[in-house]
């Protein structure tokens, strides 16, 4: 017997699950499809008894991939009991996806979850009446406290299969069978009146807050206030660690200690490739004092990830969970879903947006949560190509600390304008929005050290071995001499064109392999701060690192070559246009 | 009187009396049926998304599906 | 006096300290904005107004809005509405004098690029010393908000 836990989205499954299943849970993918579940065990009557997180759905009609999954694993699991889940606070959809099951014959056991919630608006439910209607188990639940968690557990010996006709006698409220969604609405909200008290509820302090930051004339100036304390924090956060203690690790203990324990020394190819490359002073070949310079995939193939982008990325994730956690993030969607379903987006896009101004990698596959592909298409090729990484902001900021801002409204520019292109020609609709606003919360440890933990480890999983594989390849291609080649055939273009001087076509053609090097290879050329402009937003718009093209790939060929194909046109576009401007304002 | 759900204004309440054939269901799910009583909470500028309040939840809904809905408001 | 009376006197005074307080937040927003755009930075004895676009403009504008929100909820602060209003006021100086604060905290531990791993006792605390920028001053302040608050739930736990 397998136990599927169900319900809306929302609703605290997951909470629910993991209070059910202690540690040994298995995330699974849906196989043919980009949705995934969780299993695990649970303990009951000393029997561990298989349980399955059933991605969230509002009916058995689906209307998108994680819920026609959810609809597929109910059918593939006849002989299982449902513990359907439900926001006790919007007890009439949650009736609605219960009845559905109950209709397939699946024995049933209902917990009213977020009771809590559902207290705090004065908001009452009659469980015996609803038992009684219903001859299936119902308890009252609050997951994140775990109350109610045992009984319901026990109470799954009793589920047994009902009959929706027995209910229907039992409201006395429609006469008839139950077949259309209209019938089954008619009947859930007879039900709903007979169960269902609303007290006298009056706002509390939370509520007009979460009235206020949802507000246009409030919630815009409050988002402004709460992007510049994000953007703060981890400004002085990630200065803290990588200038204060990490630089210092890794340039005066790190590398001097790979120089002298590496076998072969300066001037050797290994060592170059793996150590350090060294400079030439004054025509002698000089080791190099810092890990950045040195290029080695050991050396700034370590330094870059985990001195100077982990940091960012881990302070940076950590906010953007707590204010997940709290429930800003729906307001801010809302407030955002304005501009961006201009550009066909959905108001959700911000969530991938600003991910990616952490890294890209964990970004391209939170693109999942949208919903059509078209918008998936899109979101991934304007992050890729608009939306900068921790890695590259950090070294902009080192390098060109004044032009940052500029650098980083014209790019902010791109996005809108191509999404807008994008939006035109790509085929397909863009839904509109349509979601819950949920009251704010307490944030909970759990769940925020779950997520940063998932999206971190995504970054070290992926993007550390690619930025090593990465610098590797990157040096062994100096060595061999391609890149020059290449900078030589590219170079009239990029004076030309673009207008940046020809030795930065080396850094800009290594730039596929390490965007964060390249800017810093960039900042030792002599050139005008204009042109230092043009090349860092060149390196910036121009091919995602190899660890985001190796995401994008896995996001479908066809995708990711109409994605190739933007870039082309962007980088000539958006980057010329660059030069154009500084020629109008005769900097040239 | 009726109006659509877009018109209504802040704080405005009523019924909702008709929706659209083909946004039913999706709208259903989230509670927004005939009969259900509905309060405009906010518009967001530029024909963003509007919010509205059904049974003590906030949902927000782009102003292509709020303009399929009618309300009957009160006075 | 009666009790209506003492409430009344009350929302009086909390009215003017409001009042006060969003004027001064409004003008030390504008302050930050002005000096900004200005260019350079500009410093009146225990006070400093930031002049870089980030804290400068962005936070000025920040500290504004929270003049704004407190203004705008001075009316009548017993009505839940007004006050939700100076609490989103102060919440947004708390953002911005709580970002100030943990960038000294964060530039006061670590040695400089030529020092030893951390800071020395005197460059710690210096770190620390005035000036301030305004709306570290505006903190303090803002705290009263949550005394409000306090006395809402008692009024509501009496009623």
């Amino acid at each position: 017997m397998k136990i599927l836990l169900m319900g809306n989205p929302n609703v605290g499954k997951s909470v629910f699950f993991n209070r059910l299943t202690g540690a040994n849970i298995i995330e699974s993918n849906y196989p043919g499809t980009t949705v995934d579940y969780t299993k695990g065990y649970m303990r009951l009557e000393s029997k561990d008894i298989e349980i399955i997180d059933v991605p969230g759905t509002f009916s058995l009609e689906p209307k998108d991939k994680a819920e026609e999954v959810a609809v597929k694993m109910l059918h593939e699991s006849k002989g299982s009991k449902v513990m359907c889940i439900i926001d006790a606070s919007k007890v009439e959809r949650g009736l609605y996806l219960a009845l559905e099951i109950i209709e397939q014959g699946f024995p049933v056991v209902i917990a009213l979850n977020m009771w809590d919630v559902a207290i705090d608006k004065s908001i009452d439910i009659d469980v015996k009446k609803l038992e009684q209607i219903l001859r299936i188990p119902v308890v009252p639940t609050v997951g994140i406290s775990g109350e109610g968690i045992s009984t319901i557990a026990s109470r799954l010996e009793d589920a047994r299969p009902v009959k929706v006709e027995d209910i229907v006698e039992r409201t006395e409220v429609i006469k008839h069978k139950v077949n259309t969604p209209d019938e089954r609405w008619t009947l859930i909200e007879g039900i709903s009146k007979e169960i269902v008290t609303f007290g006298e509820y009056q706002h509390t302090l939370k509520d007009a807050i979460g009235d206020f930051t949802v507000k246009p004339a409030t919630g815009i100036p409050f988002a402004i206030a709460v992007l510049y304390g994000f953007w703060s924090v981890f400004g002085s956060f990630a200065g803290f660690f990588t200038d204060g203690f990490l630089v210092k690790i890794f340039d005066e203990h790190w590398l001097p200690w790979l120089q002298t324990v590496f076998p072969v020394g300066l001037g050797n190819w290994l060592y170059a490739l793996i150590v350090d490359v060294g400079h030439l002073e004054n025509g002698v070949l000089t080791a190099s004092d810092n890990c950045f310079e040195s290029f080695g995939a050991l050396s700034s193939g370590l330094f870059v990830p985990v001195g100077v982008v982990l940091p960012a990325i881990f302070i940076f994730y950590l906010m953007l969970a707590l204010l997940e956690d709290i429930g800003y993030m729906p307001r801010l969607a809302v407030l955002i879903d304005t501009v961006l379903h201009k550009i066909g987006l959905h108001g959700y896009a911000i969530v991938p947006s600003i991910l990616a101004l952490g890294c890209n990698v964990p970004a391209v596959g939170a693109t999942r949560i949208l919903e059509t592909k078209k918008q998936r298409f899109m979101m991934m090729t304007l992050l890729a190509l608009f939306i900068p990484c921790g890695a590259q902001i950090g070294i902009m900021q080192d390098v060109i600390p004044g032009s940052i801002g500029f650098v980083m409204l014209y790019l902010i520019a791109g996005y809108f304008i191509f999404g807008y292109i994008l939006n035109k020609i790509v085929p397909g609709k863009t839904p509109e929005i349509l979601m819950d606003v949920p009251p704010y919360q307490k944030p909970m440890y759990r769940n925020i050290s779950r997520k940063v933990w998932m999206r971190t480890s995504g970054f070290l999983k992926v993007a550390v071995p690619f930025v090593i594989l990465g610098s590797l390849l990157v040096n062994v291609l100096y060595m061999a001499g391609t890149i020059d080649w290449l900078a030589n055939i590219l170079a009239p273009m990029f004076e030309g064109w673009f207008g940046v001087p020809r030795e930065t076509a080396g850094p800009l053609v290594a730039a596929f392999l390490r965007k964060d090097l390249a800017v810093a290879q960039l900042s030792a050329i002599e050139m005008t701060k204009y042109q230092m402009i043009s090349a860092v937003v060149l390196v910036s718009i121009y091919f995602p690192c190899i660890a985001t093209f190796a995401m994008m790939l896995r996001e479908g060929r066809q995708a990711f070559l109409g994605s190739l194909a933007v870039l082309l046109v962007v980088v000539f576009t958006w980057g010329g246009l660059l030069h154009l401007l500084w020629i109008l304002m005769g900097v040239v | 009187m009726q109006k659509r759900l877009d018109e209504m204004a802040y704080e405005e309440e009523g019924v909702v009396a008709n929706i659209q054939e083909g946004i039913r269901t999706r709208v259903a799910g989230m509670g927004i049926r005939v009969g259900k009583k509905i309060k405009m909470l906010t518009k967001e500028p530029l024909k963003g998304p509007v919010v509205v309040v059904v049974d003590e939840a906030d949902i927000s809904l782009g102003i292509g599906i709020a303009d399929k809905i009618i309300v009957e408001v009160d006075g | 006096m009666t009790k209506q009376n003492t409430l009344e006197k009350n929302n009086d005074l909390y009215f003017i300290y409001f009042l006060i307080l969003g004027l001064f937040s409004v003008a030390f927003g504008i302050a930050d904005l002005v000096v900004t755009l200005g260019g350079s930075e500009y410093s009146l004895g225990a006070l400093e107004i930031p002049n870089d676009g980030f804290r400068g403009g962005w936070g000025g504008l920040i500290v504004l809005f929270a003049g704004i929100f407190y203004l705008s909820g001075v009316k009548n602060i017993q009505e839940i509405h007004q006050l939700a209003k100076l609490i989103m006021g102060s919440i947004l100086i708390w953002i911005i004098a709580g970002t100030d604060i943990f960038a000294m905290i964060t530039e006061s531990i670590p040695g400089r690029e030529d020092g030893g791993w951390f800071n020395t006792a005197q460059g710690f605390l210096g770190t620390y010393a005035p000036p301030y920028t305004p709306a570290i001053f505006l903190l303090p302040f803002s705290l009263v908000v949550i005394f409000c608050i306090h006395k809402y739930y008692k009024k509501q736990e009496m009623e």
